[in-house]
């Protein structure tokens, strides 16, 4: 029966490859075992009645039982290939969507179908397509039903094996549809895929196999392209660490790597598969995800869009999508690319975190003005300090230059010039102060600190910090001042002033009058502190080194002694000493003031002197007055005469003594002293007297000799000359040689006129002896005396030179002038 | 004007008188005459005084100390060389004043009573 298919298939098999293909068909194939096992029933059966007699009835029964069994089989048959068509227009459909070129040589290569027995093993049939695919002829699978086991790919081989025998095992549920590689003999390989399906038997066993295979290599050719370049783009995907999801245009996840898998914080793929991204995604980005979604299906692609994902336990997961439109079998896909930015968000909100605390610190320095200034001077930034410092707004200077404000023009100069110089080297520059005019026109010091930044693209500016010393700048200012003050004064007075660490007899401080004063450098007084007393006068010293010692630390040194300086030269030092207390109350320092007051003891000998000189001349003068007292006494009659002579004297002498007092004892003018000695008898004088000279001075020792003469002159006058008689007149005239202030001699003429007539005495009275002693013994001048009828003419001829004491002995009056020479008539 | 009876007790001696003031001198010439000495002199310069002094006989000197601002130090350096007897008679109050070397010596201070003068001439030129 078996055979009777297999020829019956075969015998037609010719006039199928030339005609139509109607019998290739199931119900064509049924139709012709159908016709083919019932004639061969029929005749069997008539053959057997005819030729073994066997009943009718029974030969017929016989032949229908066949009959019936033929056309269940038929009816199998015709379902089973039905089946098979159905699977083979399947299998080209699929097909064309792999590939199109598959698809047109399916149209030229036929399916090999093919029909197995399971038990024994045997090739029931085998189409001839088998030779084209397996390269092998039909006959050869006939003969060897393993053939095509032993051409299967080794890899392919046991899997295959391992199918066939598991769909045997049970046939009721399994299908065989597996595909494999075949080993052709001349070495190609074609892929093949083989679908098997078992006809079972009443006790479920399958008898037969009856199965399809196609050749699928150009499929599996474009399906391998495909894994690799898919492989290719999945290790790249893998590489970059991102995770990737093919979602459609709902959002609704239908594919995703593990990578996306954990970015969602899903624990599989199938947790998240054909849900909605929008589930996962942060409620604040809902939007725009939304609406770059919505872009992405328009303009095909989405770049570095930045979303938030919530994970199922809260936590927030940033990522950034890059997704793009994708053709799929499905139709269009969008293709995200997602990347875990949470590193990145971190380290963005690290970094602006960074800014804005660097920003609050440069805008709220209190005191720290900060400003950022372009290379061409230009003001990049201006913190609120600034603002405060130099008054100014940000928003008034930012983008400007300096152009004038706070610098002067040649300030801002240079601060250009370190500008550029800090910008080109890299280098801060060095810190220095500036004055500089805030916007109210107030002049401020400030300390600035430049330094350059360069900005990770290479733009570079400068900062500068500006601190506010003005205060410090006045304080150094007044020390200066101070300091100043304090050094103009110790050097410029003629004290020395001088300070020393009195425990470790150093001296800190000298001023420079010590050189003046000691002959010696302060430099040897810093050197050896105690060496001002090397000099000391050898009578002065151990007082003086003692009180130092002892008084000093008391408050009480405050002496005067006399130095031998180095030049032989005698200085007398008044020198005092305040002790410096520590907080612990010890002597800590000792300043002190020395003072050379050589001059004032010379003064005061001086003093001194006079003061014995004085007494001397007023004891001089006393003796005077009493010899002229007694001298007087012995020319007058009564004591009437004696009193009025002698007051007259004394009065005279004592005007004298007034004028000598006024300049110091340095002489008399002789015109003051012919004025004061004509004074008493001025009733008389008025306007007879003429006085005509220079207004010469007269030594001292003259001023005696020479008022006593004028006196005696004019008593006698009045008494018994010109002024005793009416129209009498008086000339006093004289002249000096030599300067006015110090004659070397003098010449006075006392001319009377108008008087009575007058005769030489014959007995000189003791005026006239007066007049004569005084001049000639005490001035050794020369005196004469002649008497003519017109009166009396006196010639009085003194030569100072022989006279003239040293000039020492008596100090020089301040200013006292002397006028210009004149003529004077008293009144 | 000296009685008889005076110049008897007191012979007269030669003295000189050194003093530069006219007044002064005319009145211790005067005194001295009084009382019966010679006066040598009166001479008012250190230069007269010393050559008074080294040519004239002199029992006695009254000198004056400071002469036109010269010291009559030479004056008496003369008469000790001659031994004559002398006494100064000043106006200084201060013995410092005087040359180291006439330092000791006793002096007459001005203004100088007659009565003192004469007590002077006395013990100094040994008359009674």
């Amino acid at each position: 029966m078996d055979e009777g298919v297999r020829s019956a298939v075969g015998g037609g098999r010719s006039a199928g490859r030339l005609r139509a293909r109607w019998w290739e068909s199931a119900g064509g194939i049924a139709l012709l075992y159908l016709a083919a096992a019932a004639t061969w029933i029929l005749v069997s059966d008539r053959v057997v009645e005819m030729v073994f007699g066997v009943g009718h009835a029974a030969a017929l029964a016989q032949s229908v039982k066949g009959l019936a069994w033929i056309a269940g089989t038929a009816l199998v048959l015709f379902l089973l290939i039905r089946s098979a068509e159905r699977s083979q227009r399947e299998a080209g459909r699929r097909a064309s969507e792999s590939a199109s070129l598959l698809r047109m040589m399916g149209g030229h290569v036929q399916d090999v179908f093919w029909i197995t027995q399971t038990h024994p093993e045997r090739t029931l049939y085998v189409s001839p397509a088998f030779e084209w695919l397996w390269g092998r002829r039909v006959e050869e699978v006939y003969k060897n039903p393993r053939l095509w086991v032993d051409c299967i790919h080794e890899d392919d081989r046991g899997a295959v094996t391992a199918s066939f025998e598991a769909m045997l095992r049970d046939p009721g549920n399994c299908r065989l549809d597996v595909e494999y590689r075949v080993r052709r003999p001349d070495g190609s390989i074609t892929w093949v895929r083989d679908r098997g399906y078992p006809v079972v038997d009443d006790e479920g066993r399958a008898t037969q196999v009856v199965g399809l295979a196609e050749d699928i290599t150009e499929r599996k050719k474009t399906e391998s392209a495909l894994l690799r370049s898919e492989g290719a783009f999945r290790a790249l995907v893998d590489m970059t660490g991102n995770a990737y999801l093919v979602v459609d245009f709902e959002g609704r996840v239908e594919e995703a790597d593990a990578a996306y898998v954990a970015l969602v914080g899903a624990s599989n793929f199938e947790e998240i598969r054909g849900r909605r991204v929008t589930e996962w995604t942060a409620a604040h980005d809902l939007e725009r995800n939304a609406a770059e979604v919505a872009k992405c299906t328009q303009t095909g692609s989405v770049r570095g869009l930045e979303i938030d994902y919530v994970k199922p336990d809260g936590t927030i997961q940033p990522i950034e999508v890059n997704a793009a439109v994708v053709e799929t079998d499905r139709g269009p896909r969008i293709l995200s690319q997602c990347k875990d930015i949470s590193e990145r968000k971190r380290a963005e909100r690290a970094l602006q975190d960074v800014n804005e605390r660097l920003e609050a610190i440069l805008n709220n320095a209190p005191s720290v003005a900060i400003q950022g200034y372009e290379r061409d001077g230009r003001v990049a930034f201006w913190n609120g300090a600034s603002e405060t410092l130099y008054g100014w707004k940000a928003s008034e200077i930012v983008g400007k230059r300096l152009g004038g404000r706070l610098l002067t023009e040649d300030d801002e100069a240079e601060f250009l010039r370190i500008v550029e110089h800090a910008i080109r080297s890299g280098q801060p520059a060095p810190v220095r102060e500036w004055k500089t005019t805030n916007a109210r026109g107030d002049s401020r010091w400030c300390l600035s600190s430049i330094f350059p930044i360069r900005y990770g693209d290479g733009h570079a500016q400068v900062v500068c910090m500006d601190v506010d010393i003005t205060s410090r700048r006045e304080i150094e200012a007044a020390l200066r001042e101070s300091e100043q003050r304090f050094r103009q004064l110790t050097e410029a007075i003629k004290e020395a002033f001088w300070l020393t660490d009195w425990k470790a007899r150093r001296v800190l401080y000298v001023s420079p009058a010590y050189e003046a004063i000691w002959g010696r450098t302060t430099g040897s007084l810093y050197a050896k502190a105690r060496s001002w007393a090397d000099v000391l006068h050898p009578d002065d010293r151990e007082r003086v080194i003692r009180s130092f010692e002892d008084d000093a630390p008391r408050g009480r040194y405050d002496t005067e002694y006399r130095i031998v300086r180095d030049d032989g030269k005698v200085r007398w030092i008044h020198d005092r000493a305040f002790p410096i207390l520590n907080e612990r109350g010890e002597v800590w320092r000792m300043a002190g003031i020395s003072e050379d007051v050589t001059e004032r003891k010379l003064a005061e000998e001086r003093q001194s002197l006079m003061m014995q000189e004085l007494d001397h001349r007023v004891k001089n003068n006393l003796a005077a007055a009493l010899s002229l007292a007694d001298m007087t006494a012995r020319h007058c009659a009564t004591l009437e005469e004696f009193q009025e002579v002698f007051t007259g004297r004394l009065a005279a002498l004592a005007r004298m003594h007034a004028l000598l007092a006024r300049t110091r004892w340095h002489g008399v003018r002789m015109l003051e002293l012919v004025e004061r000695t004509l004074e008493p008898f001025m009733d008389l004088a008025e306007g007879r007297v003429r006085v005509e000279g220079p207004d010469a001075m007269l030594t001292t020792n003259a001023a005696s000799p020479m008022c006593m003469a004028l006196h005696e002159l004019t008593t006698n006058a009045v008494k018994h000359g010109a002024l005793g008689a009416p129209g009498g007149r008086v000339e006093v005239r004289w002249e000096v040689d030599g300067p006015l202030e110090a004659p070397r001699s003098m010449r006075v003429v006392w001319t009377e006129r108008g008087g009575p007539e007058v005769r030489e005495p014959e007995r000189k009275g003791f005026g006239s002896t007066l007049i004569k002693g005084a001049i000639e013994y005490q001035l050794d001048g020369r005196v004469t005396m002649t008497w003519e009828p017109s009166g009396l003419r006196c010639d009085l001829e003194v030569d100072f030179a022989k006279t003239r004491e040293p000039e020492e002995r008596w100090p020089r009056a301040g200013a006292d002038g002397f006028g210009a020479g004149g003529v004077r008539t008293t009144r | 004007m000296m009685t008889a009876a005076e110049q008897q007790a007191h012979p007269g001696l030669r003295i000189l008188v050194v003093e530069d003031d006219y007044l002064v001198a005319t009145w211790l010439t005067g005194l001295l005459r009084q009382w019966g000495h010679e006066v040598v002199g009166p001479a008012p310069t250190v230069e007269e005084a010393v050559q008074l002094a080294r040519e004239e006989e002199i029992e006695g000197a009254i000198l004056d100390i400071n002469l036109r601002g010269e010291h009559s130090g030479p004056v008496a350096e003369e008469l000790e060389a001659k031994g004559a007897p002398f006494f100064f008679v000043t106006g200084y109050g201060s013995p410092e004043l005087l040359p180291a070397h006439w330092r000791q010596r006793r002096k007459l201070y001005k203004p100088v009573k007659s009565s003192e003068l004469r007590d002077e001439i006395r013990r100094r030129f040994g008359t009674a």
